[in-house]
């Protein structure tokens, strides 16, 4: 009975495209939180989030809604938009039984959407394609509609035209939500099956299972245990619903969306995807779960002060719970002590993994170039994967290596066509294609390897177009390149941080930028100290950092020793904050600033 | 017998705030009794405190002390008396060319004065109107012909930085060599970030030499300069004739006892570290005393050796040791910069390469 009254959907849309602006609507409407209440864009409860204005974790949230008499539960499971969160929309889909496909009027359906819309069918969801910002002067429905027809094939015909900002139509989708996207089917009698989408820690109640109820239902005191971690069985300790605030309730039933807590202590003891079932009648399949995620790029994330290494790894585990696509081992460096090397979906990722890991687990660290992951045959017909320079073998014992290849689409305005190949002609990029969308619209399309994507492409792309363009690629596969080890020594001294992999036409140039930025970024010490980049036994580029010669504070004003003390203990200070390569201190911006290199 | 102690007062008044001061002084001259009487205050309590303690010298600083009228001197000098002040102490006083006149000179004179510190900073009239002096290299000059007759133990401050151009400052040095003085302090210019100064650089209206080379090798060509015509560098600024050494900076260089008086001066006495307040306000209503600091033994140990080594002679072992118990180089791993100290039978000092550099070492040291 209960499931025939509730929606599970979600919503796709490109960045911009107003998908926040439209969840924060619908739950104003459903009378959710009250206008006053309203902080913008509610589901994103990041503060990176809400900063950058995109949607990184997705967040469940329960709303009521009467419709011709009835009262229907909506359960809204926001996605990111993001192409290196594609993993997230998988796990929200899975959860769901349809999708609103938001689009802008004035903008069209972009790459990013498709490929989502495209996953939402494969699972099987009703999708809604919802017209927004009809509001712009700039809004021209009838070819949003059009574009909706062509590129995706659903019919758009009735599709809600709204304005989220505005909060225009907003009732029309939820009417489409009740009407168009199917019940659940689960059964309520049979044992218990329930999907772990996401989950949570809280010091206090332990993991907090994110959890869309397939068959049967759960209370407080029902036995629960997880098929991949099996053995195990947890008491339920509380259930609830997301409004969007956890909010208790007495039990969750086939259909539902809502959360689990049962004292599960141990991070690893859940798993994003695993099946939830009963311990005392328990289902004999489980639900088919997630494809496992393959990291794209890496990078050594290191603790700024080395005796902050466990607070580091608790800090990763406690990520990795409602992260799954986050991966890391322990590593250590000679430079940088110990730390871990981290794999990424993409550059965004890794940057907002590393901010969340300053912010909210308040830690200073120290991150290496970030690489992608080779195959390396060695001479004895081995494959190896390096994602890890300094885990490279000798040349000697390399046969050849390949390296990912990207397709990448740029868009942007036709003026900018020029500059944007160019860059990518600038970085070994193969021209595929050049599409003009609309008289503002152009998509450019080339392979490029990764290893140039991830080092500096975006920021360059960005600055080339004014920040115009934007950016979307997909992994094509891997070819042969050549490619060699840049070393970087510090006083003769090889410093195993600073290690890249790159093409080796392009060594020379790389070698010698980040010499320069290293010779700016190491302070002066009281020997002449030489910076060199190396390829094998080769020197390529040197820097040097000239010896210090002058640091006596001027005079010592009315005896006071007290002040010169304090400049004296500031300086100490900095210096214990320095690695140690060799004889030569390294502070840890040094590391950081080789990542920002301007071509 | 008693140790003896040095006494510092400071005169926070200023006709006019150099641009790159960062130091407590105040351009309300007349405001000047008002504080005269609470110096005198904070006078007769050290007095009494010091118990008869001999004072080996006195340094009456600023701000600019020659900005004080005669009356007020004589005034400051008076309760000088109450202290144990003997025949041969060093009593100078600090001031400004254009505040220095005949009547002022002949009044620290009479009121005991046998040592002078004048500001100069330069000789180029251009670089002294770039950081807000008042006077020309003239007015010095004038300034310095009425102190010579009256006293045979001058000092002139001279600045690094200020001076736009190597050869303006090689200028400066090679003029100021010449002068009849007998000491020669040469401090590099700080720019502090919030200072005018700071602000008159940045807006491109004065231009002064910042860079770390450069100021090296100003440091370099001063050095050889001084020396060459007698004034031997003894500390990392301070640059004296044959036996005129500052024995009042001497004292603060060796760990030695010395009583601050007056609104932001630091003191010394029996293993206690105090500043007063910086604030003219608090001074004047008899608060004084505003951070103190135990220096207990480990503490008084990294001070010995952070002082002692901007000496030319460095520290004594023996010395170090008679008053520690314990050797230098067993409560200080020296070893780690030795590429930067000399190390004889009897001191540890650092080489005169590496001398301008010495914070750097010591951070490693201590």
């Amino acid at each position: 009975m209960t499931g025939k009254n509730i929606r599970n959907f979600c919503i796709i849309a490109h960045i911009d495209h107003g998908k926040s602006t439209l969840a924060d609507r619908l739950m104003e409407y459903t009378g959710q939180v009250a206008k006053r209440d309203m902080e913008a864009q509610l589901l994103d409860s990041m503060d990176i989030e809400r900063e950058r204005g995109i949607t990184i974790k997705l967040t469940p949230v329960t709303m009521k809604y009467e419709y011709e008499g009835k009262t229907y539960t909506l359960n809204l499971i926001d996605t990111p938009g993001h192409v290196d969160f594609n993993y997230e929309v998988s796990r929200s889909l899975a959860a769901c039984e349809g999708a609103l496909l938001v689009v802008d009027a004035s903008q069209g359906v972009e790459a990013q959407t498709l490929a989502n819309c495209y996953l939402a069918l494969e699972n099987d969801l009703e999708i809604i394609p919802v017209i927004n910002k009809i509001d712009l002067p700039s809004a021209d429905v009838e070819s949003a509609k059009a574009e909706i027809e062509e590129a995706i094939g659903l019919d758009a015909s009735d599709a809600p035209l709204v304005s989220a900002k505005e909060g225009i139509n907003i009732k029309d989708v939820l009417d489409a939500v009740v009407t168009r996207i199917p019940a659940p089917k689960g059964d309520e009698d049979a044992p218990l099956k329930a999907l772990i989408f996401d989950c949570q820690y809280d010091n206090y109640k332990g993991v907090i299972i994110f959890t869309r109820i397939v068959d049967g239902s759960v209370s407080v005191g029902t036995h629960i245990k997880m098929f991949e971690t099996k053995g195990k069985v947890f008491d339920v300790t509380e259930v609830g619903y997301f409004a969007p605030a956890m909010v208790k309730c007495d039990r969750l039933c086939a259909g539902d969306v809502g959360y689990i807590c049962a004292s599960i202590k141990t991070v690893s003891d859940t798993k994003v995807g695993d099946t939830i079932t009963d311990a005392d009648n328990p289902t004999q399949q489980p639900l088919k779960g997630y494809k496992e995620v393959k990291p794209m790029v890496y990078c050594g994330i290191f603790p700024a002060d080395g005796s902050k290494y466990n607070d580091l790894k608790d800090a990763l585990e406690k990520l990795k719970l409602n992260d799954a696509s986050l991966l890391y081992e322990p590593d250590t460096s000679v430079a940088l002590g110990f730390g871990f090397r981290c794999g990424f979906l993409g550059l965004l990722h890794m940057e907002i993994i590393q901010e969340r890991l300053e912010r909210e687990f308040d830690l200073d660290l120290v991150t290496t170039a970030p690489s992608v992951s080779y195959k390396v045959y060695t001479t004895s017909g081995e494959m190896l994967l390096i994602d890890n320079p300094t885990k490279l073998p000798p040349a000697t014992m390399i046969e050849h290596m390949e390296e990912p290849i990207v397709s990448a689409y740029i868009y942007c305005p036709p003026e900018y066509v020029g500059p944007v190949m160019e860059l990518c002609q600038d970085k070994r990029g193969t021209f595929i294609d050049i599409t003009y969308l609309d008289t503002k619209r152009v998509r450019v399309t080339y392979d490029i390897p990764l290893n140039e994507i991830i080092y500096n492409f975006f920021d360059t792309l960005k600055s080339r177009t004014r920040g115009y363009a934007s950016l979307d690629y997909e992994v094509k596969g891997y070819v042969k390149g050549n490619l060699v080890k840049l070393d970087m020594l510090l006083n003769g001294e090889m410093c195993d941080a600073l290690s890249v992999i790159v093409n080796e036409e392009r060594a020379y140039a790389r070698g010698r930028q980040i010499a320069e930025k290293l010779k700016d970024a190491i302070p002066r010490q009281m020997f002449e100290i030489p910076v060199q980049a190396a390829i094998g036994n080769k020197i390529i580029a040197r820097e040097t950092v000239k010896a210090l010669r002058k640091d006596v504070l001027a005079k010592c004003y009315g005896g006071d020793i007290t002040r010169k003390k304090k400049l004296l203990e500031k300086q100490k200070e900095g210096k214990k904050r320095m690695r140690q390569v060799g004889s030569v201190s390294v502070p840890s911006e040094a590391f950081m600033s080789i990542l920002k290199i301007d071509d | 017998m008693k140790e003896p102690v040095s006494i510092y007062i400071h005169i926070p008044f200023c006709r006019k705030k150099c641009y790159y001061c960062d130091f407590t002084s105040v351009c309300d001259i007349g405001g000047q009794d008002g504080y005269i009487g609470a110096l005198q205050k904070e006078m007769a309590f050290y007095r009494d405190r010091l118990e008869g303690r001999p004072v080996r010298s006195v340094f009456i600083g600023g701000g600019t002390p020659s900005v004080l009228d005669v009356g007020n001197i004589n005034a400051v000098f008076r309760s000088l008396d109450g202290f144990a002040v003997g025949a041969d102490c060093e009593i100078t006083v600090e001031g400004n060319p254009e505040s220095l006149t005949a009547e002022k000179l002949s009044c620290f004179k009479d009121n005991g004065v046998n040592r002078l510190s004048i500001g100069l900073q330069s000789v180029n009239d251009k670089s002294l109107k770039a950081i807000g002096r008042l006077h020309t290299y003239d007015d010095f000059l004038h300034c310095l012909d009425r102190a010579v007759s009256l006293f045979d133990n001058i000092n002139a401050d001279v600045m690094i930085g200020v001076d736009a151009s190597f050869d303006e400052f090689a200028h400066t040095v090679n003029t100021v060599v010449q002068l009849p003085l007998s000491h020669i302090s040469c401090y590099a210019l700080e720019v502090y970030p919030n200072s005018l100064l700071r602000q008159l650089i940045d807006g491109g209206t004065v231009t002064v030499t910042e860079d770390e080379d450069a100021l090296a090798d100003m440091y370099d060509y001063a050095l050889d300069a001084f020396r060459r015509n007698g004034f031997d560098r003894y500390e990392i600024s301070n640059f004296a004739k044959k036996d005129r050494q500052c024995i009042h900076n001497l004292n603060y260089w060796k760990c030695g006892d010395y009583v601050g008086l007056g609104v932001a001066a630091a003191g010394y006495l029996d293993g206690v570290r105090y500043t007063n307040t910086r604030s003219l306000d608090e001074y004047l209503s008899g608060i004084t005393v505003k951070e103190k600091q135990i220096i207990d033994k480990n503490e008084s140990m990294k001070e010995y050796l952070m002082l002692g080594l901007r000496l030319e002679e460095g520290v004594s072992l023996s010395e170090f040791y008679r008053r520690y118990g314990i050797p230098l180089t067993e409560a200080f791993d020296i070893s780690c910069r030795a590429d930067c100290l000399d190390l004889s039978d009897d001191r540890l000092a650092v080489r005169k390469d590496k001398f301008y550099a010495l914070n750097y070492i010591l951070s490693d040291l201590l």
